[in-house]
């Protein structure tokens, strides 16, 4: 009987060579039609993985295909064996061989030496490859359709993990004082602390125990009796497990630290926490914000105020409000529609503060336009057509004695601009760019997939003013600039370029606004970093190497001049355990400065000296 | 029913089996004898198929229990299901090898299998239903079982190869003492193999007798007249110049009350008056 389960498991592991490769040739194949260059090793280990990922689901799910295909099934059960013995002879050959193809997969990875070439890190992968081959073990007993028991086995696996992440879910909200859905679930980052793994792991003993147990009632039909018994200890014993594990993970946690940060004109830090109250660090001391949680990756500073998005208490319904930086007070200044979200940037443009009010599933989103005297709004209806992407605002300027609000929306590159005037009439003119276009010192800047054009947009469309040819993939957000769009007519941009398929290596690029002139800034190595302009108008080019590769990490910040970069701070970077950990560690960068966390501990420079300043509290 | 046999092969007790929400198998309570030939028949769904496989561990019961004796292991019982399942990806070769390793078999008896004039790298799934019972029977006859269970296959034998089967039967009894529980409603060729005959109604038995005993109970009389109420007539045919009426149970004295013949008759006509019956019965 051993010899047969495994001469079939054979059988079955031989079909993941050709499956990979078949899959690895396919993705070859789609990444030549979209020009993406990926290596080999790039391609053939995700695909792995997946297959890894579908052959543990179908060996647990064709435990007893081969008996129910081949008419055996009431002979398999006359023979001298207990279930339980019958089920260990099933499962021994297809344990082995999951071990052993998962040793290849490590082996071939280890001789390869490129973690990068993964899409899920080998814990998770590990514990996929048990939850589906376990899940696939209970759905091979009811031995129903075999393309609905591996749909119906790929949702359990899902409910499985969002149970799993629910656990975590439960015990931050039980800890935390802060609105439900600010709440991170540790799972759905795929980061797995020690205690994770083990909930995870006591979860689908839960299934294994229960299984083992229903299987001794496993007989001919497809039994409701086994699915009654299974589910008489599963339910129980996965409420319990996770009622303990709810228990056990609100003792052990500290909430996290993390959070947004934002450093002021005026040096102050803000901090909206995930897990608590939000806080506002000067040099010496910290105070706490209660009930709000302003939004400060979206968030603008206009002259003593910052203004974002904010939930209140334990609502769900958004705020605009504006902070006074002098005194913290808080004050309202629009509350959106209940089923309105608020998650995009915050303008700022003369007296104007502008935002986009989006609905969930809906076409239509209002552009907010906010007068910050008065308090007093107007609401445009921008029709997107596209409701998976949301329109942001890119620009803001003055035509013809009225203000304007550019806004931009996409979907699968098909771009589109509306022009909406303060009176409410707009236009719309549809664009191909790769990107969010720009809007500079009264031009547009597009970003097309063969060339950079600048023009005007009127109502008639496109008005092209100088096309530079280049071919890349120039990455330019307006984040970079400051969404006070009251700017003063801006000298030159730079530019980040990925073009030799290496998310970690960029070309850099220099765009002069008045000669149009564009030339790859050469004295720049190719390493992973950004550009920013700082508030003085200075642009600031921020190296900072990939950190899994780098044995020397070090932050290196260059002021440009004139296009030429002058290296004006390096930060050592600590190393953690003997590298840099590359997810604790992170710079933030701001118009105002940097806020740099090194090992654990954050640190202050400001522009344009890039001076450390010492905040007392900030953590 | 013939629940007091001494030192029984198989006993079940109080055995109850539903499928989803419908009771197959109610309160079953039956001792078989070493070395005995049962039949059972019955309506198309009385569960007698179901009381096979329980008794072959394809079925699992909802309550009772079905105990062997103790020095019978699982490797000496057999099942054939009407189904005749195996697996049938295997040849016929690969099939013996598999069976003889499961049940520990040293040497096969494949003399049936000559007789029948197959290739041995033939497929299971290419055999005709014939070959198939004839190739099961000699997996099962290897293992020298000691209960055999044969469900209703008989009928979808064609003659030769019945005859085969049957002689197989007989030189396993006697060179076992096999202890044979059989489904059939093909009566009349099995001759007189059977020592005992159970018969099933939706679910439990109506009847569990010796062959002998049943033959002496069960009487017909074939008359013109209108039979009056005195006589426990099983079941009764009727047609435009006589009636045939079965008598059970048939006493002895019942001819002298009477001027009517009471007529022996065989096992297969016994059975088919039992489930006539059922149908009457249900008609009414």
């Amino acid at each position: 009987m051993l010899r047969k389960e495994t001469n079939e498991v054979l059988k079955q592991s031989m079909l993941l060579a050709p499956g990979v490769l078949a899959g690895t040739f396919l993705t070859w194949i789609g990444a030549s039609i979209a020009k993406v260059d990926l290596s080999f090793g790039e391609m053939f280990f995700p695909i792995f993985q997946v297959g890894l990922l579908f052959m543990a689901l179908f060996m647990g799910i064709s435990l007893f295909m081969s008996e129910t295909k081949n008419g055996g099934m009431e002979y398999l059960l006359t023979l001298p064996y207990t279930r339980l013995r019958l089920l260990w002879i099933k499962l021994f050959p297809r344990i082995v061989a999951l071990i052993a193809l998962f040793l290849i997969y490590y082996l071939a990875l280890g001789a390869v030496g490129n973690n990068d070439m993964l899409i899920l890190p080998v814990t998770f992968l590990l514990f996929s490859y048990i939850s589906l081959f376990a899940i696939g073990i209970s759905f091979s007993s009811f031995r129903g359709n075999l393309i609905l028991s591996v749909l119906l086995a790929i949702v359990t696996f899902f409910v499985f993990l969002y149970g799993e992440g629910l656990v975590f879910w439960i015990a931050y909200m039980l800890k935390s004082d802060l609105m439900e859905f600010t709440v991170r679930l540790p799972f759905s980052s795929l980061g797995f602390p020690w205690y994770s793994l083990i909930i995870a792991l006591a979860m689908l003993s839960t299934l294994i125990i229960s299984y083992l147990y229903a299987f001794k009632t496993f007989d001919l039909k497809i039994s409701r009796k086994l699915i009654k018994k299974f589910m008489k200890v599963f339910i129980p014993s996965v409420l319990v497990v996770m009622s303990l594990s709810v228990a056990g993970i609100y003792m052990i946690i500290d909430l996290p630290n993390g959070g947004m940060y934002f450093l002021t004109k005026g040096n102050l830090v803000l901090k909206d926490n995930y897990y608590s109250s939000m806080k506002v660090y000067d040099r010496d001391s910290e105070r706490e914000i209660k009930y709000y949680d302003l939004n400060l990756f979206h968030c603008v500073e206009k002259d003593n105020y910052i203004y974002a998005s904010s939930g209140y208490k334990n609502t769900r319904i958004f705020h605009i409000v504006r902070m006074n930086t002098t005194n913290l007070d808080i004050d309202v200044l629009y509350t959106a529609e209940p089923k309105a979200w608020i998650f995009s940037q915050i303008s700022v443009y003369k007296g104007t503060l502008a935002f986009i009010e989006y609905f969930r599933g809906e076409s239509v989103s209002n552009l907010v336009l906010l007068n910050l005297e008065t308090k007093k709004y107007k609401k445009i209806n921008i029709t997107s057509g596209f409701n998976l992407d949301h329109p942001e605002i890119f620009g803001a300027g003055t035509l013809e004695n009225q203000n304007f609000w550019a806004v931009y929306s996409t979907h699968r590159r098909l771009g589109k601009v509306v022009i909406a005037k303060e009176d409410g009439t707009q236009y719309e003119v549809k664009l191909d760019s790769l990107n969010v276009p720009l809007y500079v010192n009264g031009m547009f800047i597009l970003f097309k997939a063969e060339a950079i054009e600048i023009g005007n947009i009127t109502e008639t469309g496109f008005q092209l003013v100088k096309q530079i040819s280049f071919k890349g993939r120039l990455m330019l957000y307006r984040s970079l600039f400051n969404w006070d769009m009251n700017q003063p007519p801006v000298k030159e941009i730079f530019l980040n370029s990925m073009e030799s398929g290496d998310p970690w290596e960029r070309k850099k690029y220099r765009l002069d606004l008045q000669t149009y002139d564009f030339h790859e800034i050469k004295d720049l190595s190719n390493t992973y970093g950004y550009f920013k302009k700082s508030i003085d108008g200075t642009w600031f080019y921020i190296e900072v190497p990939f950190v899994r590769d780098s044995k020397n990490p070090t932050i290196s910040i260059y002021k440009m001049n004139e296009g030429k970069p002058m290296l004006v701070k390096k930060i050592d970077m600590l190393y953690k355990d003997g590298k840099w950990d590359a997810y604790s560690d992170w710079v933030h960068e701001f118009e105002t400065g940097l806020i740099v966390k090194n090992n654990g501990k954050l640190h202050v420079y400001r522009f344009p000296d890039l001076n450390e300043i010492e905040f007392k509290e900030l953590e | 029913m013939n629940n007091t046999t001494d030192n029984p092969i198989l006993s079940i007790n109080d055995l109850c089996f539903q499928a989803g929400k419908k009771k197959i198998l109610d309160h079953i309570d039956i001792r078989f004898k070493r070395g005995e030939t049962v039949l059972i028949a019955g309506i198309n769904g009385a569960g007698k198929s179901s009381l096979l496989r329980c008794i072959a561990g394809v079925y699992l019961p909802d309550s009772g229990n079905i105990t062997f004796d103790k020095n019978v292991s699982k490797k000496k019982i057999g099942f054939i299901s009407d189904k005749m399942s195996l697996f049938e990806n295997y040849t016929l070769e690969e099939g013996i090898r598999f069976h003889c390793r499961v049940y520990g078999i040293e040497n096969f008896d494949d003399s049936l299998l000559k007789r029948l004039n197959i290739k041995m790298t033939q497929k299971i799934k290419d055999l005709s239903n014939g070959e198939r019972a004839i190739y099961h029977l000699s997996l099962l006859i290897s293992q020298k079982p000691e209960i055999l269970l044969i469900d209703e296959i008989i009928h979808i034998i064609d003659p030769y190869l019945r005859e085969l089967f049957l002689e197989s039967l007989i030189e396993l009894i006697e060179e076992y003492n096999t202890t044979i529980i059989m489904i059939n409603h093909t009566f009349s060729e099995m001759g007189r193999l059977p020592e005992r005959v159970m018969i099933m109604e939706t679910g439990s038995f109506i009847l569990d007798e010796k062959v002998e005993a049943l033959t002496d109970k069960v009487k017909k009389i074939v008359t013109d007249k209108e039979l009056d109420g005195s006589f426990p007539v099983l079941f009764e045919k009727r047609s435009p110049v006589y009636n045939e009426y079965y008598i059970y149970p048939y006493k002895k004295g019942m001819e002298s009350k009477s001027n009517f013949e009471f007529q022996d008759i065989e096992l297969s006509e016994i059975i088919k008056s039992f489930i006539g019956g059922y149908y009457a019965k249900k008609r009414n």
